[in-house]
Formats: structure tokens, sequence, C-alpha cells
């Protein structure tokens, strides 16, 4: 299993830590919701486990990754569920997949930055993708930007940005364009 | 509650993996349809086996004692030393490269499965997902193995054109929705 993109690429392993969640972020708030999450789940548990690192062998560093992991995502489940119930039935399965999504992003070896350096950037940057997620399916799909309409032209919604199969399309079309821009200077041909 | 029904659903119409989750199969590591199929079978028992014990566990700890809050924990716990098992039976060479690929699997497949205290239920409800989650994985690596030999615009190559087709592989699924 050589040549894989998730393991050779920093920013394809962090979008690919993103998938499990990215159906989540089906509006601006669920998308901020989601993010907040995942912020969390991966900056404290970088942190810890950029700390416990050199305490492990390393045959049990993914074991306890894992574990902190869920912990970490079973709290915030908690949290979420004692200041907002109602999120928790909007966010439904995906919560506890943030464990998923950060196991992803966290577990494979990186090889330029610590595990809590890659969680900060990476914790920060699912808040900001999620949520800028959210709010784009939000627009083309009601018009409407954090329950705000924005216009009322129902003909004109892209109904599938409603639904999970509008956030992978996204994803991946925003990814392509990302990726168009980046390579544009470089004059990449191929 | 009927068992072919319980399947069915479990395997396709209420699969959380082809309706919501498909997007997983773009953190399993294979590109060969043949790791895929490996990694989802092993992914596939070994998370029904968790689910027998965590069904257990939860019938006889986490609900006397209100501590459901430990399932998540206490199934990737399980997960990982039924995974360590399972290499050790299956004794090939390829498990350092297939080992955190199925542990990924069984979390996500024991979250989407939903264990409950009824036994039965919970292990052909969580096979059936682990099935349904094998399927999404050999689809994933079939349609990555068409791709890598297509002209693919250089900005989608990669990751992009394979969200775009979980994405399209998602929408497929929905129409089989509600169908058991």
């Amino acid at each position: 299993m050589k040549n894989s993109y998730t393991y050779g690429n920093a920013a394809a392993r962090f979008f690919v830590g993103l998938c499990p969640v990215a159906a989540a972020a089906d509006c601006g708030v669920n998308g901020f919701a989601i993010g907040m999450v995942m912020l969390i789940v991966l900056f404290v548990g970088g942190l810890i486990l950029s700390a416990i690192k050199k305490l492990l062998p390393e045959k049990a560093r993914i074991p306890a990754a894992a574990l902190i992991l869920c912990t970490l995502t079973a709290a915030a489940q908690m949290f979420i569920r004692l200041i907002q119930p109602a999120l928790v039935a909007e966010l439904d399965v995906f919560v506890p997949m943030c464990a998923v999504g950060a196991m992803l992003t966290l577990l494979p070896k990186g090889r330029d930055d610590s595990t809590a350096q890659r969680g900060a950037k990476c914790g920060a940057a699912a808040l900001a993708a999620l949520t800028l997620l959210g709010v784009l399916r939000e627009l083309i799909g009601s018009g409407s930007v954090f329950g705000a309409v924005l216009w009322e032209n129902t003909d004109a919604y892209v109904l599938i940005a409603h639904y999970p199969a509008g956030a992978y399309i996204l994803l991946g079309i925003a990814l392509g364009i990302g990726s168009a821009i980046r390579n544009h200077g470089k004059g990449d041909t191929k | 509650m009927n068992v072919l029904t319980l399947i069915f659903g479990a395997m396709l119409s209420e699969n959380l993996f082809f309706g919501r989750l498909c997007g997983t199969a773009c953190g399993s590591e294979p590109v060969r349809v043949k790791d895929a199929a490996q990694i989802g079978l092993l992914t596939a028992v070994v998370s029904s086996l968790s689910a027998l014990i965590l069904s257990l566990l939860e019938k006889l700890v986490f609900v006397p004692l209100n501590a459901e809050y430990l399932y998540l924990l206490v199934f990737a716990a399980v997960s990982m030393l039924l995974t360590q098992l399972a290499f050790r039976v299956r004794k090939k060479k390829d498990a350092d490269a297939l080992w955190l690929p199925v542990l990924i699997g069984c979390m996500a497949v024991g979250i989407a499965a939903d264990v409950s205290s009824n036994l039965l239920e919970s292990f052909l409800r969580t096979l059936c997902t682990g099935v349904g989650y094998l399927a999404v994985l050999v689809l994933m690596a079939s349609v990555r193995d068409r791709l890598s030999g297509s002209k693919i615009p250089a900005c989608l190559r990669g990751l992009p054109i394979d969200l775009v087709a979980v994405g399209l592989m998602t929408l497929a699924f929905m129409g089989i929705v509600g169908l058991a």
C-alpha cells in the first residue's frame, strides 16, 4: 500500500480527517458546532499526545492515542448535551465520528511537525473549513447564512447541497479550485 | 424485530456508510481492490465480535451503573485488542500496513452500528454494517483504479476527484434508502 496520498501529504491528510464529519456541516451553525468539537479534540489531543510521547514505547502510541481521542470526543459530546441538547440530535452520529477524523489526522506520522503543532494547526483549520462548508451549503441550498435568509428564490437553490453527497462534491470541487490556484504560478501542465 | 429487515436494513437501506458516512472510505489506505477487501472483511469480523462484547457490557455494566458515556472508550479498547488478536491469528506480513485502517474501520462501524443490550440484534447489525463498509471500501478502491487510468485535470487528481466520486456514490445509494 505505497503511494498513498494520506500519508505523504499533510494537507491531504487533514482533508481526509474531515471526511467522516463533513456531512454534518449542512448549515453554518452545525458546521461551526462540529468544527468546535474537532478543534477541541485535535488541539487537546495533540497536546496530550505530544506530552506523553516519550513516556510510551513505540508500539503503545497508537492505542494510547486512540483511547485519548475517544475520551475527548465522549467528553465533548457530554458537554454539548449539557449546553445545547437539541444540537446533539442534529449532529447525531457525527460527534463520535470526530474521534475517527482525529485519528485519521493525528495518527499517521508527520514528517515535519510535532503532534501538538499538527493538532493545533489542524484543529483551527478544521473549524474554519467546516464552518465555511456549512455556510456555503446553507447559502447555495437555501439562500440563508446562519439562519438569516439572504434571498428567496427557490428555483435558484441547489438542493443537493443539503445532502451529504453535496458536502463531498463541494469539498472535492473546493480542493480542486485550491489546487488549480496553487499550481497556476508553477505552470503544472501534466 | 424481523431478522431479514434488520440484515438488509443495516447492509443497504439504513447503512450509514452508503447514505452519510461514505467519506470515511477516503480515510482508508488501500489503493488496490484486494487490500480494500481484506481490510473490509477484517473490520466486519472484528467489529461484530467487539459489538458482542460491548452488548454484554452494556447490559451488565453500563446501564446498571448509568455509564453509557464509556461506550466509545471501551469500544476503542476492545476493538484494539481484538484487532491485535486477529492479526496474530492471521500471521501475514502486511499487519503493520493494515492495522491502523482496520482499527479506524472498526471505530467507524462501531459508531455507525449503535450497539444495544440485545446481543443478537447488536451482533447482526454490526456485522451487516461492517459488510456495508466492506462494500464501500471495495467500490471506492475500484473507482480509484478506474480513475488512475483516466485523463483527469491536474487540479482534480488524487483526493479532489475521490471526494467527488464519493459524493456521486452517496447520491446513488440515497435511492435505496427506505427499501427495507
